[in-house]
């Protein structure tokens, strides 16, 4: 579901008119069809943030706000012109105290680069628009509260204004209102252009994933996706194909004797070191030096990062002969070797 | 280069270095003028890739601390180093570059008063008398780009020609040299140019000069007599590194001789956590983010430490190979 935002009705009369729109029956300012929310925010960010999160936790299937409405050009070096639609690239925010907020929201999808700061209060003079005019060339009443609300609960946005006047001593706000269904005409087509050109998402190759046939635990799932989302990157498919045809990957899937969720781990631990070569040779020595220690019942345990010359020792006593012996086993442990491992030899 | 806006501080409006920048980018007749450069510079959070096409300037003057301390291994080792602050940000745009999560802004801000800079400078030197101390220009932009616009070569080139003594790094990924071949080779002002095998400088440092491009500046440098050094850092793994790496220092020994090489410092790509989230959120769909790369438990991203020597070692061997000196090789941060 979409839910579409307007700070006034007049914005969005031309909604009212294409679309079979009726009245929410718990919130007055929302109206709803089959496929989206419209709702009438009002003006100012206290209004916006408070509003849009009402209609928010009302609806909680919405998937992504659009918000429509018009602005007004702040002085700049290259100017807007009046009429002009624009898509907003990054919102910027002004604190009820006339300071800047210092989080900015970026639009998902937008095809401009144009951004827009949304004031505190309406610009009625030219120092105030002046002040506001170096973080962006546009200014309005509450897209930034909109985009604020859509970070908290990360939905994507998109915004489409008509720049109606110029802030400052020259704000008409009756001329405004005079174009007002124009205006409105203006983001009506927009958001109609917007869902003809929204591009559905490439569907992802079949790529084989040999742990479609292991038993995943839901981390194990999430490691193997950015494994191999990783190894398709650094390499490519056709690489992927054989190192699925690797012996050590192929033993994994005939292994009679693991159980499924071992598998996936060896698969796991096989794929993390193919994609960093160093930890293949680490990994190999190290190993043969446990299984050595192991026979004598001492535990070699290293650093599974693999970034960590450290590693621990332990082993249990049952007599003095005994410690002796596991003593003079530790005492011959190939420290300097294994340093060297450890820097790359 | 083509700023979107221009911002100027009121205080420096009327400065010669400024009306010289001013009027070397064309912007006499179009620039703001502000009160202070930091009421709109990092007071809001500007995305760091608005940089490609809503780059504001900013010209201003620079106060607080002047010349810092450089961190450890910032270069050779043995002499102190410090970096001074003529700038803030880059036009250039690798995307390992820790600025990007530094200052909220991509925007430039250009620092004209150069004066006291250089008087801080001055100040440091004197309290080393007899002994080497480095300075470095490139802490948060890169020292040449700008070089023609920005206007201070002149300046510190005079200023060092003073202190032998005193040395100068300029550090670079650009092929700008212009400035500099107009001012007399000086023994102590050394321009260093990161370089990395094309096919990295092609995937990663966008806008930067092409690899043939920044090993031409530097032979014709060289040849002009001035200093020159090379930093291959940052290193980034690919399943070809060992190659490319080789390829790289051989090109480098074909056009220029080892020995005409100050120093060569190598280092393996690294940051910290917060910066590897800024990078991943600019660049998801970089090969950066896909590295074999692991999260310390002091917060930083990096190479497992057999990758690291591994490749360390390796690329030093190949520079030893070719020709360059144990002393003027040098590994960063490790
Ligand atoms: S050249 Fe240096 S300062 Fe500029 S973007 Fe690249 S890494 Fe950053």
């Amino acid at each position: 579901m979409e839910l579409l935002t307007f700070a006034h009705r007049a914005e969005a009369q031309c909604f009212f008119d294409e679309f079979g729109l009726s009245q929410d029956k718990a919130q007055e300012n929302i109206f709803l069809d089959d496929h989206r929310i419209v709702a009438i925010l009002g003006e100012g960010i206290e209004a916006s943030i408070f509003n849009t999160t009402r209609v928010m936790q009302r609806f909680p299937n919405i998937q992504k706000v659009l918000n429509f409405g018009v602005v007004g050009a702040l002085p700049h070096p290259s100017p807007l012109n009046l009429g002009q639609l624009i898509s907003v690239n990054t919102v910027y925010g002004e604190s009820a105290a006339k300071d800047f907020q210092f989080k900015s929201f970026s639009s998902s999808h937008s095809t401009s680069s144009i951004d827009c700061i949304t004031a505190a209060h309406r610009v009625l003079n030219e120092d105030y628009a002046s002040r506001l005019a170096p973080i962006a060339p546009m200014v309005d009443r509450e897209l930034w509260g909109i985009a604020y609300v859509c970070h908290q609960m990360k939905l994507p946005w998109e915004s489409f204004k008509v720049v109606s006047d110029f802030a400052g001593k020259s704000t008409l706000c009756f001329e405004v209102q005079a174009h007002a269904p124009q205006f409105s005409k203006q983001l009506f087509d927009a958001y109609l252009t917007s869902k003809n050109s929204n591009p559905t998402p490439n569907k992802i190759s079949e790529i084989k994933k040999p742990w479609d046939n292991f038993y995943v635990t839901k981390s194990q799932g999430d490691k193997l996706e950015k494994l191999h989302l990783q190894f398709i990157k650094l390499f490519d498919e056709k690489k992927w194909t054989n190192f699925l045809e690797h012996p050590l990957v192929v033993d994994i899937s005939n292994h009679k004797n693991l159980h499924p969720k071992q598998k996936t781990q060896k698969f796991l631990d096989v794929l993390t070191t193919y994609l960093d070569p160093s930890m293949a040779r680490l990994i190999e020595k190290t190993h043969g030096l446990k299984q050595t220690y192991k026979k004598s019942d001492i535990d070699l345990k290293f650093d599974p990062q693999g970034d960590s010359e450290q590693f621990k020792v332990s082993f249990n006593v049952i007599s003095e002969q005994d410690l002796n012996r596991k003593i003079s086993q530790i005492s011959q442990l190939p420290i300097s070797d294994i340093q060297k491992w450890y820097e790359g030899e | 280069m083509a700023f979107e806006r221009i911002f100027v501080e009121k205080s420096i409006a009327e400065r010669p270095a400024t009306l010289a920048v001013l009027k070397k980018i064309n912007a006499l007749d179009r620039f703001e003028i502000i009160e202070k450069y930091d009421d709109y510079f990092g007071r809001v959070k500007k995305p760091y890739l608005h940089k490609r096409n809503q780059l504001n300037l900013y010209l201003a003057e620079k106060k607080g601390q002047l010349v810092k301390e450089a961190p450890d291994a910032y270069g050779l080792a043995g002499a102190p180093h410090f970096y001074f602050v003529h700038a803030y940000n880059c036009i250039y745009e690798c995307e390992y570059c820790y600025l990007q999560g530094y200052f909220n802004s991509p925007d430039i801000v250009l620092f004209t008063n150069h004066d006291e800079i250089s008087k801080e400078i001055i100040r440091h030197i004197h309290q080393y008398p007899n002994q080497e101390i480095w300075f470095h220009a490139g802490e948060f932009s890169d020292s040449l780009a700008l070089s023609q616009i920005s206007g201070e070569l002149e300046l510190y080139h005079q200023l060092f020609k003073k202190f032998p003594h005193a040395r100068l790094e300029l550090r670079t990924k650009s092929a700008n040299t212009k400035v500099l071949e107009s001012l007399d080779p000086l023994d102590n002002m050394i321009t260093s140019f990161s370089m990395s095998p094309q096919s990295s400088v092609k995937k990663y440092d966008h806008k930067t000069a092409a690899l043939k491009l920044r090993l031409k500046a530097m032979e014709k440098l060289s040849m002009l007599g001035h200093p020159v050094a090379i930093h291959l850092d940052p290193i980034i793994w690919s399943p070809n590194w060992e190659s490319d790496y080789q390829e790289l220092v051989h090109k480098i020994t074909e056009t220029i001789n080892p020995d005409n090489i100050r120093y060569v410092s190598i280092g393996v790509v690294r940051f910290p956590k917060k910066m590897f989230k800024d990078i991943k959120n600019n660049y998801p769909d970089s090969d950066l983010v896909h590295q074999p790369l692991i999260t310390t438990t002091n917060d930083l991203v990096r190479y497992r430490k057999p990758l690291r020597f591994k490749i360390l070692n390796t690329v030093e061997s190949m520079l030893k190979t070719a020709g360059f000196k144990a002393p003027q090789i040098y590994k960063c941060m490790e």
